[in-house]
């Protein structure tokens, strides 16, 4: 009996949970966002003043969830494996109905909004007058029904699995002859450009997030350079990184990188790239708001301790794979 | 000055036991003035006091003070300025058991992040102000009421705030203490602070240290 | 006791423990090789599909090469995927550089040579990749096995051909 398996349980009880937790916010939420009026001293403003305090809590916790569901999900998946034929890793499991890929698809998505979603509410609270509170239950409109849709998916995903189904090994979803997804296409890059085009990136990323750090100017175009790095280095892992940490010239699945024999190098990887991605984001989700009084002397701090963080997790992940491709025993 | 537009407060709304403290209170409070609040008990004083104070939040209306609104203000908000802006003085002293004097009365100002030395040092030298020297060491439980009092007072005083409140401040002193209390309070003024009193003491709001009575009656204002 | 003697006993009583200790080793295999041929370890995947063989004992199929190198797989069929394009899946390698094949025998559970097995197809039986070729040493295993399982054909090694292997692909 598939449900009983307690990664599974566990990610479809979070799911709920968050669910539940997001509509109960939004109901507050669309209330705030039409009566919100912070000059009346009406008891409907007070009331919504005391009510925000315990859905931004709420939701902080319920957001954090949502980041670690995703790596709960892969997780699962992964550990699933064993029971699928034709399974050799989270990539084989997530092939097996309609609704694997696009559960992991949506919950990559939600979780850089949940982190930008976070970062927003933690600036909110800095300020004395809720300065940012209507644009953060716009946002929280705009995630909720996302976040629902992906509870619908990973329900008929995990619900949907069937043992008799012999399905796809990452060797072939990620084969750069046969097949013809998108998993194939990526594999099928050349790898010598782009070796180029990854380190390329890195230094443009690295080089415009320490000048935006130090001289305080161009932190749009990090943002913008961060979510480069972010996408590219997805790829490159699919492309070329993947060869190396595996020693095998034909074998390019993102998936295989997190099991234990590889010393789940894979969460490593995929946990600095998202943080640092919802990092780089969150930069410039907080340039516009820097105008705003209550926010002046926060914003600039903030956005700081964001470029730190993100930079640092960008150079660690560069490091990390450049270590693994030197120290690799496959040579191309 | 603190300014109060059509304060409200109910307790226990949408129960039977539905009651309504403050029925719309709009006032003015002077700074560097002594204001004194009173009524029969129920008409809503302690819980005006708590209001203004930060201490708890309205129902429905606003209070803003020197023109910064305090009632819409985050958690984080509201204790910094009643930390910084407010002092306290209760009717029953409110100081901590176990113990000594000269610890209770630097306690509010430990979230502050001074250096302990020099919190020390102040705090000594406030209790010195109200003769209380000797006792900074000991327990609260041997100190006499006058003395845990001037106790409470000296903690009230610890951050330097702006607005002393006080609550019933004499309804467990003699004639005697309650003439020195007075006196303290009228050293407040001078010292440029804004004081606000409830009582229903008539040697506190017949002293001459008084500057304004404010009645009141059913949680509303009696003209 | 003097310090010479101790010494002696210290000697043999060593020399014991360590040869019984190396008795006990080769039993914790859990299949049976032919001697001289190198041994999986758990660090080896197989080099078309990547999987960790050591997972699937009862199905490892290996290559020998002439330098001494030698891959493991999950399953003949990627093995013959390998055989098939020796150099895609190991860069400067050629089929003529192999040495020895070997599959495992499904009911014996022992390495046997994979140029004289017997391979049955269309059985019910699925390996770690899905549908597979299972090898048997001889005529009449493979055909008891076929009749138990529901195959299709025994075919031999000659007979093993790139879109056969290509077609056990299929996820039905």
């Amino acid at each position: 009996m598939l449900l009983l398996h307690p990664g599974v349980i566990a990610n479809l009880l979070a799911s709920l949970i968050i669910a539940v937790m997001m509509l109960y916010s939004a109901f507050y939420g669309v209330q705030i966002l039409r009566h919100w009026d912070i000059e009346s001293g009406s008891e409907l403003q007070l009331v919504l003043e005391r009510k925000t305090y315990l859905v931004s809590t709420v939701l902080s916790y319920v957001f954090a969830l949502q980041l670690l569901s995703l790596f709960m999900y892969v997780f699962t998946a992964d550990n699933l494996h064993p029971l699928f034929v034709g399974a050799m890793c989270a990539a084989g499991t997530l092939n097996l109905n309609a609704f694997g890929y696009p559960t992991l698809l949506l919950k990559m998505f939600n979780f850089i909004l949940a982190g930008v979603w976070l970062i927003l509410n933690h600036a909110d609270n800095q300020g004395y007058d809720y300065p940012l509170i209507k644009k953060k239950y716009a946002l929280l409109a705009v995630v909720a029904p996302l976040i629902l849709i992906e509870a619908l998916l990973e329900f008929a995903y995990f619900l949907g699995l069937r043992a008799d189904v012999i399905t796809s090994c990452c060797g072939s979803l990620f084969s750069s002859e046969q097949g013809d997804g998108l998993g194939s296409d990526l594999a099928a890059l050349p790898p010598g450009p782009m070796i180029w085009f990854f380190y390329g990136t890195v230094f443009v990323t690295l080089a415009s997030g320490l000048y935006y750090y130090l001289r305080g100017k161009g932190g749009y175009f990090y943002s913008f350079a961060s979510m480069v790095f972010f996408l590219t280095s997805i790829v490159s892992i699919i492309s070329f990184i993947s060869l190396y940490i595996y020693e095998l010239p034909t074998h390019h699945c993102p998936f295989c990188i997190v099991m234990s024999e590889y010393d789940y190098i894979g969460y490593l990887l995929y946990i600095a790239l998202f943080i640092a991605a919802v990092a780089g984001v969150g930069i410039a989700t907080l340039i516009p708001l820097r105008g705003i009084e209550s926010l002046r002397e926060v914003i600039p701090g903030l956005t700081r301790k964001l470029t730190m963080t993100s930079l640092v997790l960008f150079f660690g992940f560069a490091s990390v794979v450049t270590y693994r491709i030197a120290a690799s025993n496959l040579i191309m | 000055m603190i300014e109060l537009v059509n304060v409200k407060k109910v307790f226990n709304a949408g129960r039977p036991s539905e009651y309504s403290a403050l029925n719309g209170i709009s006032l003015n409070i002077e700074e560097n003035k002594v204001t004194v609040l009173t009524g029969p008990s129920g008409s809503g004083k302690t819980t005006l006091l708590s209001i203004i104070g930060c201490m708890s939040r309205p129902t429905a209306g606003r209070v803003k003070m020197r023109g910064r609104e305090i009632t819409s203000l985050p958690e984080r908000f509201l204790t910094d300025v009643r930390r910084k802006s407010f002092g306290f003085i209760f009717q029953q002293h409110n100081l901590i058991n176990g113990i000594t004097a000269l610890e209770n009365v630097m306690l509010p100002a430990y979230p502050l992040g001074e250096r302990r030395s020099a919190l020390k040092e102040r705090a000594t030298r406030y209790l010195g102000q109200l003769n209380l020297q000797d006792k900074a060491s000991s327990q609260i439980e041997w100190l006499s009421g006058g003395e845990a009092q001037r106790v409470g007072i000296v903690r009230a005083l610890i951050n330097n705030p702006a607005t002393i409140i006080a609550d019933e401040p004499t309804a467990h002193l003699d004639t005697k203490l309650s003439h020195r209390f007075m006196e303290i309070v009228e050293n407040f003024k001078a010292e440029g602070r804004t004081v606000l009193i409830t009582s229903h003491d008539p040697l506190v709001y017949k002293s001459s240290t008084v500057d304004r009575v404010i009645k009141l009656r059913d949680g509303q204002i009696e003209e | 006791m003097s310090s010479i003697t101790r010494r002696r006993c210290l000697q043999v009583l060593m020399t014991t423990a360590l040869a019984g200790l190396g008795a006990f080793l080769p039993a914790r295999r859990g299949f049976a090789e032919p001697a001289g041929v190198p041994v999986l370890k758990k660090s080896d995947r197989c080099p078309v599909c990547g999987m960790f063989v050591y997972k699937y004992p009862k199905w490892v199929a290996q290559i020998v090469f002439k330098d001494g190198s030698s891959y493991f797989y999950d399953g003949a069929k990627d093995m013959f995927k390998h055989y098939f394009d020796v150099a895609k899946y190991t860069p400067g390698k050629a089929a003529s550089d192999i040495t020895h094949m070997y599959v495992t025998d499904y009911y014996e559970v022992e390495l046997i040579e994979a140029k004289t097995a017997y391979y049955v197809l269309g059985s019910n039986i699925l390996g770690p990749m899905g549908h597979e070729l299972l090898p048997f040493k001889d005529q009449e295993s493979a055909q008891e096995f076929l009749e138990d399982h529901r195959g299709k054909s025994i075919i031999r090694f000659p007979e093993v051909r790139l879109p056969l292997v290509m077609s056990l692909d299929r996820r039905t």
